[in-house]
C-alpha cells in the first residue's frame, strides 16, 4: 500500500470540495521531514508566492491536497496543510481517511531517512494500536 | 438552541464523571484566555499541577483527603487541558507561556504559604513560578517530573517517543488518533483495570476532537533535545535557580516510572539536597492514579513537619 504523487491535471475528483484533514505547523520540527517534502515535491522558495499545492492519490483511490505554508522567519515551507478532495457532497469517512494518511506517512518517513525507519514508524503504531500499522 | 462548540458544553461534566470529581467548577480568566480550576476548603493552600495530558481530575482522590486535613486545595486544568480554553494553534503553546498562565492564575488567587505539588509538566511551570516568588511559598513536591535541559533516554530515542511527535506524524497520532489518551495513558499506570473502569472516560470526554488535542503533541516537542531548542533556556534557568533555592521540598516517585526514570528523583535530590525524600510509591509515569492516598499521606505528614506541627 502507497502513495502516488500526482499533478493536478491528473486529479480525477471533478470540481472536489477540500475537507480539512490535518495542519504540521512545525515542519522544521526536524529538518530532514521539510527537505523529503521540498525534494519530493519539487519546492523552490518561488512556491511561497503563489505556488502550486501538491496533490497525491492513495491507493484507496482518494486524492489528497497538501498546502505549503510559509512563515516569517522560517524557511519554506514552515508547515503544510493535507486536505481531502472529495466529490461533490459525499460524506468523508474519518476511519478510510486515516488509513490513507497512515500510508502517506509510510511514504514518507523512508524519504526522510537516517534515523526514521519504516520500521520505527510502524512498531511505534503497533504499540499506539493504529489498526494499519 | 444551543450552539456552543463542543469543548464549552463539556464544562457540563455528565455524572459518570462527575462522580468521581464531585467539585464545583471555577473559571478565572489569565492571559486572555479561560482556565478552569478546582478550589475547595480552607487553610493553607496548595496547588496541585497535572501534565500531558491529564486535567485536574488526576487529582480527584487527592482534593478530599487534603482538604479534610485542613487544607485550602487547588487544581487547576492548563491552559489547552481539561475544561480550560484551547488555543487552536501550535505557536500560541511555548514553557514561557504556560509559566506566565500559571504566575498570573498564582497571583490572581492572591496565594501566599503555597505548597507547589507537581508532576510531568507541572513540574517546569510549578517550580518556575515557585523561584519567582519564593516569599509566597511554604514547599514544593515533584513528582515524576524534571527540571534540567537535558532530556531522558526515553525523550531522546526515535522509538518511540521522538517517532510520535515528528513532523506530520505527530497531528496524526496525538490529534487523529487521540494516542495518548487512548492509549499512553493505559500504558503509563500500573493499575490498569481499574483506570479503565474509572478514569480513561474522563481523559477521553474533555479531548473529544482533533482541535481539542493539539496540545497533547506540543507538548512533547517543548522537551529540549538540544542546547539551542526553544525551551533549553528556560529549563538552564530553572536548574540553576533550583540549585540555589531552600524553599522545603518533598521528592516523590513512582517505582515503576520510565519516562522519568529513577535517576531524575536522584537528581531533584542532588538539587536540592534539603529535601525530603525520594520517597518510592507504587506508580508509574501518572502516579496520581495508582497510589493516591499513599502519596497524599507523604505530602501530609511532609506538611506538618514544615509546620512544626508533628506527623498527622
Amino acid at each position: 500500500m502507497s502513495i502516488e504523487i500526482v499533478t493536478a491535471a491528473d486529479i480525477r475528483a471533478k470540481n472536489p470540495r477540500r475537507v480539512f484533514v490535518m495542519v504540521e505547523e512545525r515542519l522544521g520540527h526536524y529538518a530532514g521531514f521539510r527537505e523529503a517534502l521540498v525534494a519530493a515535491f519539487a519546492l523552490t522558495p518561488a512556491h511561497a508566492d503563489g505556488g502550486p499545492a501538491g496533490y497525491f492519490r492513495a491507493s484507496s483511490g482518494r486524492e489528497y491536497e497538501l498546502v505549503f505554508v510559509s512563515r516569517s522567519g522560517q524557511r519554506f515551507p514552515s508547515g503544510v496543510e493535507i486536505h481531502a478532495l472529495v466529490p461533490g457532497f459525499d460524506a468523508i469517512e474519518t476511519d478510510a481517511i486515516d488509513e490513507d494518511i497512515w500510508h502517506f506517512l509510510e511514504w514518507l518517513i523512508p524519504c526522510v531517512g537516517g534515523e526514521w525507519t519504516l520500521e520505527t514508524l510502524r512498531s511505534t503504531g503497533k504499540v499506539y494500536k493504529i489498526p494499519w500499522a | 438552541m444551543s450552539t456552543s462548540p463542543d469543548y464549552t458544553v463539556a464544562s457540563e461534566l455528565p455524572p459518570e464523571i462527575r462522580k468521581h470529581y464531585p467539585f464545583a467548577s471555577r473559571f478565572m480568566r489569565v492571559n486572555g484566555h479561560r482556565m478552569h480550576y478546582v478550589d475547595e476548603g480552607e487553610g493553607d493552600p496548595v496547588l496541585l499541577l497535572h501534565g500531558n495530558p491529564t486535567w485536574s481530575f488526576l487529582y480527584r482522590k487527592f482534593i478530599p483527603l487534603l482538604k479534610a486535613a485542613g487544607y485550602r486545595v487547588i487544581a487547576p486544568d492548563h491552559i489547552g487541558f481539561g475544561l480550560s480554553d484551547k488555543p487552536a494553534r501550535e505557536h500560541d503553546y511555548s514553557l514561557e507561556n504556560h509559566i506566565a498562565n500559571l504566575a498570573g492564575f498564582i497571583r490572581r488567587l492572591g496565594l501566599k504559604r503555597l505548597t507547589v505539588v507537581c508532576q510531568d509538566w507541572g513540574g517546569p511551570t510549578g517550580l518556575a513560578c515557585a523561584l519567582l516568588d519564593p516569599a509566597a511559598i511554604k514547599a514544593v513536591v515533584v513528582m515524576n517530573t524534571w527540571a534540567w535541559p537535558e532530556p531522558t533516554v526515553f525523550h531522546s530515542s526515535v522509538f518511540p517517543w521522538r517517532m510520535m511527535h515528528a513532523p506530520v506524524v505527530a497531528p496524526y497520532l496525538f490529534q487523529r488518533r487521540n494516542i495518548l489518551v487512548e492509549r499512553g495513558l493505559y500504558l503509563s499506570v500500573v493499575h490498569r483495570e481499574r483506570f479503565l473502569a474509572e478514569a480513561l472516560p474522563a481523559y477521553r470526554f474533555v479531548m473529544p476532537d482533533y482541535d481539542s488535542r493539539l496540545l497533547t503533541r506540543v507538548f512533547p516537542r517543548l522537551i529540549p533535545l538540544q542546547s539551542d531548542d526553544r525551551s533549553a533556556a528556560t529549563m538552564r534557568w530553572l536548574e540553576q535557580s533550583l540549585r540555589s533555592s531552600t524553599i522545603p521540598a518533598l521528592i516523590v516517585w513512582g517505582k515503576e516510572e520510565i519516562v522519568f526514570p529513577a535517576e531524575c528523583a536522584q537528581r531533584f535530590k542532588a538539587l536540592l539536597p534539603h529535601a525530603k525524600g525520594p520517597l518510592w510509591v507504587t506508580g508509574s509515569h501518572f502516579l496520581q492514579e495508582d497510589s493516591p492516598e499513599e502519596i497524599c499521606w507523604h505530602i501530609l505528614a511532609f506538611l506538618s513537619g514544615v509546620d512544626g506541627r508533628g506527623q498527622p
